[in-house]
């Protein structure tokens, strides 16, 4: 059982994602912008993060930035879930730090299956 | 009556009228609050089993299945809307697994009906559900659904038309685009939904441009400009060719960027020739994008025409060949530092503090 910070503003996907991850057995704390997810990261100390990029305020780029810069999140898996398709925003998601990059629409099954392999090499 | 009774009674009146619609509406709220608390309560259950069906596996998806198939009216209701909206971010079996539960519950003709509605929002979402459940046959609604009265209207049924991958479908979405400049966002997030089975017209609609210039220009150069953003945003390597042929005409500027832009995304090192053939164009806009192309093609043979547009009077142009040279790798870096123009020193010294993109 692992602590999975989820941070979407839309509420249909982390409704879907909280829940398909929930009922793997996981603990999540679910939020809905960057802000809130740097707090829950520093408050929760998740054992990963699935992160939107495109969010009011702080985006999911912006945030796994600060999180990487906190020593004690460094190591943090952080998944990216995002409407960027493009190869230059896989791309720069990739250079802000993401360990995954999912785009939507995406498929739970995929979803769950990368959460529990980036959760079995991170520990 | 004397004036003062007279005005007296007038403000009686009056204040007993506001009172009335205040009670109006205050009961008004009340009952819709209740509403919503009656469709939150019979939405949590069977929101859970519309989870358990997009994300689940094995048996618990065909208990969901059968369950959601038993559903009461009101509770189908409760989740409709909810259920629709989640649909297009699935993809695969979730998608379909989803869409067979709405059309089961026979959401298509609702949705049907209400392209007919007078209220252009009631029409919208019956174009955007028709768009969502992509049955075949309903395509009719959503192309006569491209002339509606209302702008948003049409642009909701350009996005679902995404969902119909027929050539009569994309024929028709491209006519319609021409027409409507407005329009061509829309147009292009529908094609690339539409992918691979877009490009044989997309192809075919490139030299129906190219023909078109000579009668109607203006439209000729609109619908080339379209195709070939389109083309590039499905990454269509087979239309590399046709891309290059219309460019090989005295097209419109709009036209030639477009086509040159396509090909530079499409990354075909075939396209070199072409490119560093555009990168010499009288029109500097042209020579900047082809310059960007080049770069996004990449490799050592797309050096030569950069270095040479390097050296460009127009300093857009030049600034887009260092980036470009910058992006092919060690021999393009090789000829910035030797360069003395500015621009070359300007690229690699943001690059070099991570900076990949000119200011």
């Amino acid at each position: 059982v692992a602590r999975i910070l989820v941070a979407d503003d839309d509420v249909d996907i982390r409704e879907l994602v909280e829940f398909k991850l929930s009922t793997m057995g996981h603990d999540i704390v679910a939020v809905s912008d960057g802000a809130a997810a740097i707090d829950a990261c520093k408050a929760e100390r998740p054992d990963l993060a699935v992160l939107d990029v495109m969010m009011p305020g702080v985006s999911g780029l912006d945030a796994i930035r600060v999180i990487r810069s906190d020593p004690s999140l460094s190591d943090l898996p952080v998944i990216l879930l995002t409407a960027r398709a493009q190869e230059s925003d896989v791309e720069t998601g990739f250079d802000s730090g993401a360990d995954d990059y999912i785009t939507k629409p995406f498929s739970p099954r995929e979803l769950a299956s990368r959460v529990q392999a980036l959760l079995t090499r991170s520990r | 009556m004397s004036v003062a009774r007279l005005g007296l009674v007038s403000a009686l009146i009056l204040t007993l009228g506001c009172v009335l619609v205040v009670v109006a509406l205050v009961l008004v709220r009340l009952a819709r609050d209740r509403a919503e608390r009656r469709r939150q309560t019979l939405r949590g259950p069977v929101w859970r089993t519309v989870l358990t069906l997009s994300s689940g596996e094995g048996e618990e998806v065909a208990d969901a299945h059968a369950a959601l198939l038993a559903v009461t009216p009101s509770q189908r209701v409760a989740v409709e809307a909810d259920a629709f909206a989640l649909l297009p971010k699935l993809r695969g079996d979730a998608r379909e697994r989803l869409r067979d539960v709405l059309r089961a519950w026979g959401t298509a003709d609702d949705a049907r009906r209400s392209t007919t509605s007078r209220s252009a929002v009631r029409r919208c979402r019956g174009y955007y559900r028709l768009g969502v459940l992509a049955e075949p046959d309903r395509r009719g609604e959503l192309l006569a659904g491209l002339d509606d009265r209302d702008f948003i209207a049409r642009r909701t049924c350009m996005r679902a038309l995404g969902s119909y991958p027929a050539p009569e479908v994309v024929e028709r979405m491209i006519d319609r685009a021409v027409g409507e400049p407005a329009l061509r966002h829309d147009f292009l997030a529908s094609v690339d939904r539409l992918g691979s089975a877009a490009v044989p017209v997309l192809r075919q609609e490139l030299y129906t441009a190219r023909s078109e210039l000579a009668e109607r220009p203006e439209q000729g150069a609109r619908r080339g400009q379209l195709v070939a953003e389109g083309l590039g945003l499905v990454g269509a390597l087979v239309a590399v060719p046709t891309l290059e042929r219309a460019l090989a005409d005295d097209a419109p500027e709009e036209m030639q960027v477009a086509c040159i832009r396509a090909l530079g995304v499409l990354g075909a090192p075939s396209s070199v020739s072409t490119l560093a053939t555009a990168v010499l164009s009288d029109n500097a806009e042209v020579r900047r994008v082809a310059a960007q192309s080049l770069g996004l093609v990449g490799g050592r043979a797309a050096v030569p025409p950069l270095s040479t547009a390097l050296q460009d009077a127009d300093v857009e142009v030049a600034r887009a060949a260092a980036d470009a040279l910058r992006r092919c790798g060690p021999p393009g870096e090789s000829v910035l530092r030797d360069s003395d123009a500015p621009v070359a020193r300007e690229v690699l010294a943001l690059a070099a503090i991570g900076v990949r993109e000119p200011l």
